[in-house]
């Protein structure tokens, strides 16, 4: 090889060329890591002063002149070469050089000191073909976090192999000269050139990930090539180690459209929505929930399993899943070893300090007791005199020391409880400890990967005793193995095993009971004592029920490569499930802690009962994914089919009367042995294809259908086929945007399509069935109910599936180098031919209308996601935002009455019909002299609006008159007020004085998710809120003494009294209005709208030289808050999310301090 | 290789194929039957039809509305505005009404069965038997109908949505509709066996019963209501109860424990009662009276319906020793009326020394005149049922009866407004224990069966003193008054002049025999007498309110008089007869007329 350096002359001989050049080749592996391609030369420019016809070596020669740089090339290089045509003026640097080296097999690149290097295509696999050597070396990220996994493989070959733990590898390369390719998911893959010496790659994070693989149903698909609405999660990024055991929770805030509310705090998550893209039908339906193309139960799944999530929005996208993916697909993917990885093993552990976010607060026994008197009672209902119970709390306020007991007694014997206690707190006002941990061990051969985890989770809540425990064991073993070169199998084991206590506490006492209501134990004279029945004593002397769940799921998967291209996939799931619940009547003896009455448990009603309930599952998928690349046309092409079978079975029995309550089961009771049974099954099959195509990855097609069947309907109704079509137009990649440079990706996507939902009102809706139940009549020589069968509903030959169109448009933008990304999609769903009885019958009847395909509603809205990620030195941070928003109505349904109390077209889901508040009636309105003393009884003067079928007096709630007629009612229930031939409403027609005042769907949702990291620091959070809802309550928690047996609440003591008429809340008396005050209206109106921090988390990872010394590859430590604030407009404790479990009573969310760490070796 | 691959698309394709098979879409239910099923034999109607008996009323709490809506009896919501909507003429178009619509349901569910007994596998006999059933408790629901709405929309066949000249047809006129039920129930009568389907089942005696009763009230409504035609329902009424006065001579010698046993299953007297048993059903009326739910009061007007023993009225009886005194308001009166309100007492219970968990202990006052009805219900009663003091359902002893609310002595529970508190159904069968009541309830009894025979008798112009030694001095009996002499009437000065004097004493004794059965209002509206009675200021006992400490609200704000929560209703207006039909009903079904009167 001839080597010439231009402008150095002929100075250096051949040898010390050779020399020279293997230095520089040495020196690019090693230090000149990073070649910047030829744009890095485009500022500089290069001035021509004549039209003129040049060599190669003369442009080069130029360019030396006129700039820093110069060149580095095989003398021999250009002799072929043609001349270049320069023209006059100025031009940059970079076409200059494309120019004069386009007639030549060359490549050229910036290297260091301003060197430009140019070598032959080619030229590197050319020179030492047999020499190989082994190249090793280590990956990191630009923190210099080792990057354990990175994938290493020699350009052209397939030879690779995958990073160790510690970022490290070792792979033997057929010369020096190959180009090594390391690759990382997220991060830009990089090309280097192989040495005999230790090399360290850095990676750089990629800003957007673009060449991200999305899974889809039945196989995955490039990112930049999908063409539905999909959003993807990465558990990493939003789970991180908060201490949440159901994925569902992870989920909230982090995928735009994905409802998933929660309606308790309780550990175990029970009562979690996951709803997509709004309300489904009015027949119920949800997102299919699928693991391994299977549905799964969320709360099986270990969240630190989960690799990524992957939300499928609209028909386009599920309708491969069929029937019951007509709202969505929700896709979870597992965690999954790698080839040739050395044994891994990671724990975690965090460790949860919980309390109540947030309580309701009652009212002092003295503002109770004045209230009492402000409302008019003498007395109360144990026996108190108002008045002198309000003289005593006076006193007591004053001189406690009195009152040792905190009771006062006059001098009838009555007693006077004075003393505040606090019934909510001491049930609910504890601190709960949960632990969550979490190992696993992962490998992999050059045939076989494995991975083994297992989680345990132990949560309690903030009750007092573990009551409201709940604990979580989780395995998951995966397997998988190449048979041979062409055939690979992976099976997949998970058990889940779960123990749930169930609490004990009465909610609604927990609200009713008054804020002197006595706590602990009640003394007899004698010395014996009774626990009071409060919250936290019916928690700490009766057991808790118990429900345990064991869930095991085999997964079988065959994939088979018979020809290139071309790829069988056999996948088998069983699922056995079992549920038992376990439950006792143990009858303690209590004593009211307000009346003092003793409760005494009856023996004979003591019980014992045990539910069982188990189901199995077997599903079969079968398909066939092609993939063919020709010329600029890619095609993809699957079919396949995929079968379900579910079988459930429950029993129980019940006995009373047992031996004894410490020891209850069903050997050892005495009393009448009950039991029952019951069963449920269903099964689907579908037949499914898709077709892909593209055109260069800018013009993007897909097709999909499936011919589905369910057991669900009548043979002959029970197939249907749902076809749907998508297509992408990906306009960066058109030349005319190639000079926007601050845009990498724009995509415009459109989809159409349709699929069936087979949800119905029980399993066999085309069948009139007659259950057997026990009728409430005895057998009179047994003794016990006799058993009859129910009356079947009507039911119509002809109903068949529901059918879902969805249509919508998205775009997709990257910017600033994929440090911007966002989308946009907007939405259009139908859902068309709801089952639901027919129009509505007259009573008559004596039943519904039989069902039939008659309804129709439509939801529209849209989803706004965008994420900014950008690192600045050691400084990296990234912050994600979405918005979006749905709304639903009604556009078909037979009700030509437009009764209120039924669906109707245009009805909006959510409506809330109520009363528009007019203040209070005042004395005024009252003709004079009319009043009683206690103001009541009066006669309304003229024109002033009177409430129907109620004798108003004042403090009580005026309605507004919306129609007119002088008087408040609901007319006759129906949307539409009728007129007479002279224009004039027919009187108690339409739906009198009432309108919609607010609706219940929470609209414009949103979440916002950052995080940040600096040297070995990292902090992250998330939040998320709802931007509009109005909610509807009327419960203790919300009204103030709705009756004798109820309190009040400190948020509640502005109230009507004739000195306080501008109050908040309406007259409250005995046997007074009240109730007619607090009718659904404007004015009591709750603002559901919140904003939540749920979790903000700090973590410090030991710096690596400290970590070496101890053979650890990584230790974090972290701490981190969950729930710590909530904004909103509502009283301190009340919480429209939450649901009301009696009396407006609800299990808070949990505020929790969680520590932990994270250990890798 | 080769081969392997082979084996393993083979394998594929038959794994397709099986696969395919859409035989699993054919999933069947488990443990549901259809009618084919079911409607075969003897017993499976029998199972089927043991759902039509969760229709007979059992004791509930709430189920003594109608009775609050009377004259005779008060709840604790007397108050203008809240409860007692009929005498307050609050009473709204409901836009659905369970009154309306359940009755319709259970029709159905008769009449699927009725539907299905010619294609079954029954005999003739067996078929008629079932019939008759079906007849019986369709019956009942058209008759539920009938009496609140008039007419209504007759169905005798099952329905289907297509049957719309039904469905959104006009009513059918009471005439029919009241034939159409007499038929139902003669058939029945003619046809059902004898002795039911065992044990406290509807039979014969059952379904005469029934005749009795809906004979009367279609007999005596049309009579008072200036409808033709009263005469023929009145004669079968009065058919059917001497039928079963011949066959059930005997009635149960204890009135209270008609209301308070624990089974009633072979009581004389009892032609259909409703048993409890625990953990399978049980109700809470004897708790409700001892606890602070009940707040069941009789009026003033109530307690002067009782006579004294001497057969004469506490008006004008020489052994009325009058009312300013509990006491001497209760002296010698009919025994039924110790049963149904609680007499008055007065105990100590500061005894010194006793178990503060269980059994409280009380002992007399020191004044005698405390005890003088402790003295007579011990030797009335037992401890299971009315002696004296009365306890609450915690064992706790009453101090004093009558215990008003207003002034309770720390003793909140079995409190009363008007100091008549209705204890009809208290007992002491289950102390300690609340909500747990297994007293058996009659359905069908003698004594109603009585008073409508002489009430049916009367009214047809056929009552002699034989009918009345039959009926109404058989009742006389069990309250130890003397017997009624229809040639020797008492004059009772309140009596309603419209009313004969001894049709008033006739319907004297029906109030009296049948106080707090939810008689009451619907006798009112077939007399046409809820608009006079229902004005009538419900009044309470006689206080002097200086013993209770002001509390207590006495008519025109006196210091002593007759206790008044409310003042005089105004009475109901004349379209109140009929229930108005719900506006829903109307606006699917525009040819369904609304009531008179409820128009506006």
């Amino acid at each position: 090889m001839k080597i010439k350096f231009i402008d150095v002359r002929s100075l250096i001989r051949k040898r010390l060329l050779i020399l020279i050049m293997r230095t520089f080749i040495f020196l690019l592996c090693t230090t000149f890591f990073g070649f910047n391609s030829i744009e890095g030369l485009a500022q500089e420019k290069v001035i021509i002063n004549t039209d003129k016809e040049v060599s190669v070596h003369q442009v080069f020669r130029i360019i030396k002149k006129q700039t820093k740089y110069r060149f580095l090339y095989p003398e021999s290089l250009f002799i072929d070469a043609p001349k270049v045509q320069l023209k006059k003026g100025v031009i940059e640097l970079s076409k200059l050089l494309k120019q004069a080296l386009s007639g030549s097999n060359v490549k050229f690149e910036l290297s260091k000191g301003n060197t430009i290097v140019i070598e032959e295509e080619s030229s590197f696999k050319k020179s030492n073909k047999k020499q190989q050597i082994k190249v090793s070396g280590a990956v990191m990220g630009i923190n210099g976090q080792p990057l354990p996994g990175a994938n290493i493989l020699e350009k052209g070959t397939t030879n690779g192999i995958q990073t160790d733990f510690d970022g490290k590898f070792s792979l033997t390369v057929s010369s020096e000269e190959s180009i090594l390719v390391i690759s990382y998911i997220g991060f830009v893959t990089k090309e280097v050139i192989a040495a005999n010496e230790p090399i360290t790659v850095t990676l750089v994070e990629d800003a957007a990930e673009l060449e991200e693989i999305v899974v889809i149903g039945y196989g995955s698909q490039k990112k930049t090539t999908v063409t539905d609405a999909v959003s993807t999660v990465k558990m990493n990024e939003v789970l991180g180690n908060r201490p949440i055991s159901d994925v569902r929770v992870a989920l909230q805030a982090t995928a735009p459209g994905l409802q998933i509310t929660s309606n308790s705090g309780q550990p175990g998550a029970q009562g979690l929505g996951v709803q997509l893209r709004g309300f489904p039908s009015i027949n119920g339906g949800g997102s299919l929930i699928l693991q391994d193309n299977v549905p799964v139960n969320f709360s099986d799944i270990n969240p630190q399993d989960i690799e990524t999530i992957t939300v499928l929005k609209d028909a386009s996208a599920s309708a491969i899943y069929g029937a019951r993916a007509a709202f969505g697909v929700v896709l979870i993917t597992t965690k999954k070893p790698t080839k040739k990885q050395k044994v891994k093993f990671d724990y975690s552990s965090t460790l949860s300090v919980n309390t109540a976010h947030e309580l309701v607060e009652k009212a002092s026994t003295y503002q109770f007791v004045k209230a009492m008197n402000d409302f008019g009672q003498q007395s109360y209902w144990t026996g108190q005199l108002i008045p002198e119970w309000l003289g005593f709390l006076e006193d007591y306020s004053t001189n406690p020391s009195a009152y040792p007991d905190g009771i006062a007694i006059d001098a009838t014997g009555r007693n006077y409880p004075l003393r505040d206690t606090d019934i909510i707190g001491s049930w609910m006002g504890n601190t709960g400890w949960s632990q969550f941990h979490n190992f696993s061990f992962s490998g992999g051969s050059e045939k076989t990967t494995f991975r083994v985890s297992a989680g345990y989770s132990d949560e309690d809540g903030i009750l007092v005793t573990d009551n409201d425990s709940y604990k979580k064991i989780t395995l998951n073993a995966f397997l998988q193995t190449d048979l041979t070169k062409n055939l690979t199998t992976s099976t997949n084991v998970l058990y889940t095993n779960s123990d749930r206590n169930r609490t004990r506490g009465s909610y609604g006492r927990s609200i009713d009971y008054v804020p002197f209501a006595f706590e602990g134990l009640h003394f007899f004279n004698d010395g014996r004592s009774l626990p009071y029945l409060t919250p936290e004593n019916q928690e700490r002397y009766e057991p808790a029920d118990n429900q345990l769940i064991d869930n095991i799921r085999f997964f079988q998967k065959f994939v088979y490569n018979p020809i290139k291209d071309l790829k069988l996939t056999g996948e088998y799931t069983f699922e056995k499930r079992n549920v038992d619940d376990y439950g006792s009547n143990i009858q303690q003896d209590y004593i009211h802690p307000v009346s003092l009455a003793f409760f005494e448990g009856d023996p004979l009603l003591t019980a014992y009962s045990k539910n069982n309930f188990k189901s199995i599952r077997n599903s079969i998928n079968v398909f066939a994914n092609y993939d063919k690349k020709i010329g600029k046309h890619n095609f993809g092409a699957t079919v396949g089919l995929n079968r379900e079978v579910y079988d459930a079975e429950g029993f129980n029995i019940r006995r009373t009367n047992l031996i004894s309550t410490g020891l209850p089961s069903i050997s050892g009771a005495t009393g009448e042995i009950t039991g029952g049974d019951s069963f449920s099954n269903w099964a689907v099959l579908g037949y499914f294809g898709r077709i892909t195509y593209n055109y260069k990855e800018k013009y993007l097609l897909k097709l999909s259908g499936r011919y589905d069947g369910s057991s669900r309907f009548r043979e002959g109704n029970r197939f249907g086929w749902f076809p749907s079509l998508s297509a992408g137009w990906v306009v960066s990649n058109e030349k005319f945007m190639n000079n926007i440079n601050f845009l990498s990706q724009l995509k415009l996507r459109a989809t159409i399509g349709e699929i069936g939902n087979q949800n119905t009102n029980g399993l066999y809706p085309y069948l009139p069935l007659m259950d057997p139940y026990r009728v409430d009549w005895l057998n009179e020589d047994s003794g016990v109910r006799y058993v009859s069968v129910g009356s079947p509903n009507l039911v119509s030959q002809g109903f068949t599936w529901e059918t879902v169109q969805s249509k919508g448009i998205g775009i997709d933008l990257a910017l600033f180098n994929n440090k911007l990304t966002a989308s946009f999609d907007f939405f259009e769903r139908n859902t068309l031919d709801m089952i639901r009885s027919g129009a509505q019958l007259p009573a008559v009847l004596g039943t519904n209308a039989p069902t039939e395909n008659a309804a129709d509603l439509q939801t529209r809205g849209w989803e706004f996601e965008m994420k900014w990620r950008q690192n600045v030195g050691d400084f990296s941070y990234n912050i994600g935002f979405n918005l979006w928003d749905n709304q639903t109505k009604i556009t078909k349904f037979d009700n030509p009455g437009f009764l209120l109390n039924d669906f109707y077209v245009g009805r909006k889901i959510g409506e809330i019909w109520g009363y528009a508040t007019d203040g209070y009636y005042t004395v005024d309105d009252f003709e004079p002299g009319t009043l009683s003393a206690t103001l009541e009884n009066g006669t309304l003067k003229e024109g002033v609006v009177s409430i129907q079928g109620v004798q108003v007096n004042p403090g009580d709630i005026k309605y507004k008159d919306l129609n007119g007629d002088g008087i408040i009612n609901s007319g006759n229930n129906t949307l539409i007020t009728e007129l007479d031939e002279n224009g004039e409403m027919v009187p108690n027609t339409g739906p009198g004085d009432r309108k919609i005042i607010g609706n219940s769907s929470r609209r414009f949702q949103f979440g916002i998710i950052g995080g940040a990291s600096y040297k070995n620091f990292d902090l992250s959070f998330v939040l998320n809120g709802v931007g509009k809802r109005e909610v509807w309550q009327n419960s203790g928690v919300i009204f103030p003494f709705q009756g004798q047996f109820n309190t009040i609440f400190k948020h509640q003591l502005d109230y009507w009294t004739p000195d306080n008429t501008n109050a908040y809340f309406p007259r409250i008396y005995e046997n007074g209005n009240y109730g007619k005050s607090r009718r659904t209206q404007t004015k009591y109106l709750l603002d559901g709208s919140y904003l939540r921090i749920k979790n903000i988390a700090l973590g410090y990872s030991l710096p690596n030289n400290v970590l070496e010394k101890i053979k650890i590859d990584k230790l974090r430590l972290f701490i981190s808050g969950e729930n710590l604030f909530t904004f909103d407009n509502l009283p301190k404790g009340v919480n429209t999310e939450l649901q009301n479990k009696g009396g407006g009573a609800s299990y808070p969310f949990l505020r929790s301090y969680n520590f932990g760490i994270n250990l890798s070796f | 290789m080769k081969r392997i691959s082979n084996i393993l698309i083979g394998a594929l394709l038959f794994f397709v194929a099986v696969c395919c098979d859409e035989e699993i879409l054919n999933q069947l239910p488990e443990d549901s039957f259809v009618e084919e099923t079911i409607f075969t034999t003897d017993s499976n109607f029998e199972t089927y039809a043991w759902g039509f008996y969760e229709w007979f009323p059992k004791y509930s709490t709430g189920g003594f509305g109608s009775e609050f809506a009377g004259d005779l009896m008060s709840n604790k919501n007397i108050n203008v505005g809240n409860g007692n909507s009929w005498l307050w003429q609050n009473i709204t178009i409901p836009a659905s009404s369970s009154d309306w619509n359940t009755p319709y349901s259970r029709i159905r569910r008769v009449n699927l069965m009725l539907n299905n007994i010619d294609s079954s596998e029954l005999t003739e006999a067996q078929k008629a038997h079932w019939t008759s059933v079906g007849y019986f408790f369709r019956a009942m629901q058209h008759f539920e109908l009938l009496s609140k709405y008039g007419a209504i929309i007759y169905v005798d066949k099952l329905l289907t949505e297509n049957d719309e000249d039904i469905l959104k047809g006009p009513r059918t006129s009471r005439e029919v509709v009241a034939q159409n039920i007499l038929n139902d129930l003669e058939f029945a009568e003619d046809n059902i066996r004898s002795n039911g389907n065992g044990i406290n089942t509807v039979n014969t005696d059952v379904v005469r019963a029934f005749i009795s009763r809906f004979g009367l009230f279609e007999g005596t409504w049309r009579k008072y209501h200036g409808i033709s035609g009263g005469e023929e329902f009145l004669q079968a009424s009065a058919d059917a109860s001497a039928k079963l006065i011949a066959s059930h001579p005997n009635l149960h010698p204890s009135y209270d424990e008609v209301f308070n046993s624990q089974s009633l299953a072979g009581v004389n007297g009892i032609l259909l009662h409703k048993s409890y048993a625990l953990d399978q059903t049980v109700h809470r009326v004897s708790s409700f009276l001892k606890n602070s739910a009940g707040y069941w009061d009789m009026t003033k007007k109530a307690v002067d319906q009782y006579l004294c023993i001497d057969g004469q009225t506490r008006w004008t009886s020489p052994l009325f020793d009058g009312d300013s005194n509990p006491y001497d308001e209760f002296r010698n009166r009919d025994r039924r009326l110790y049963f149904t309100t609680t007499p008055p007492f007065k105990v100590n219970t500061n005894v010194p020394g006793q178990d503060p968990l269980k059994s409280f202990e009380w002992e007399f006052t020191s004044n005698p005149a405390d005890r003088e009805y402790i003295d007579l219900m011990a030797s009335l009663s037992d401890k299971d049922h009315k002696v004296l003091p009365t306890e609450n359902w915690n064992t706790f002893i009453i101090i004093e009866e009558p215990h008003f609310r207003r002034d309770d002595n720390g003793q909140p529970f079995s409190v009363t407004s008007t100091g008549y508190r209705c204890t009809k159904y208290y007992n002491n069968f289950n102390r300690g224990s609340q909500h747990n009541d297994l007293t058996n309830s009659p359905i069908f009894r003698m004594g109603e069966i009585l008073l409508n025979y002489a009430e049916a008798k009367f009214e047809l112009g056929q009552f002699t003193q034989e009918i009345a030694d039959i009926t109404i001095n058989k009742l006389r009996d069990r309250g130890q008054v003397a017997h009624l002499n229809v040639g020797n009437v008492f004059n009772d000065p309140t009596r309603d002049t419209d009313v004969a004097p001894v049709l008033w004493e006739i319907r004297r004794e029906r109030a009296v025999e049948l106080m707090m059965e939810n008689f009451r209002f619907n006798d009112l509206r077939r007399w046409k007498k809820l608009h006079v009675y229902g004005a009538e200021e419900k009044l309470g006992r006689y206080v002097f309110n200086s013993e209770h400490g002001g509390n207590l609200p006495i008519k025109n704000g006196a210091s002593e008089g007759y206790i008044a929560h409310i003042g005089e209703p105004p009475g109901v207006p004349m379209h109140y007869y009929l229930y108005p039909i719900p506006s829903e009903e109307r606006v699917l079904n525009p040819q369904l007329d609304q009531n008179p009167g409820w128009e506006d």
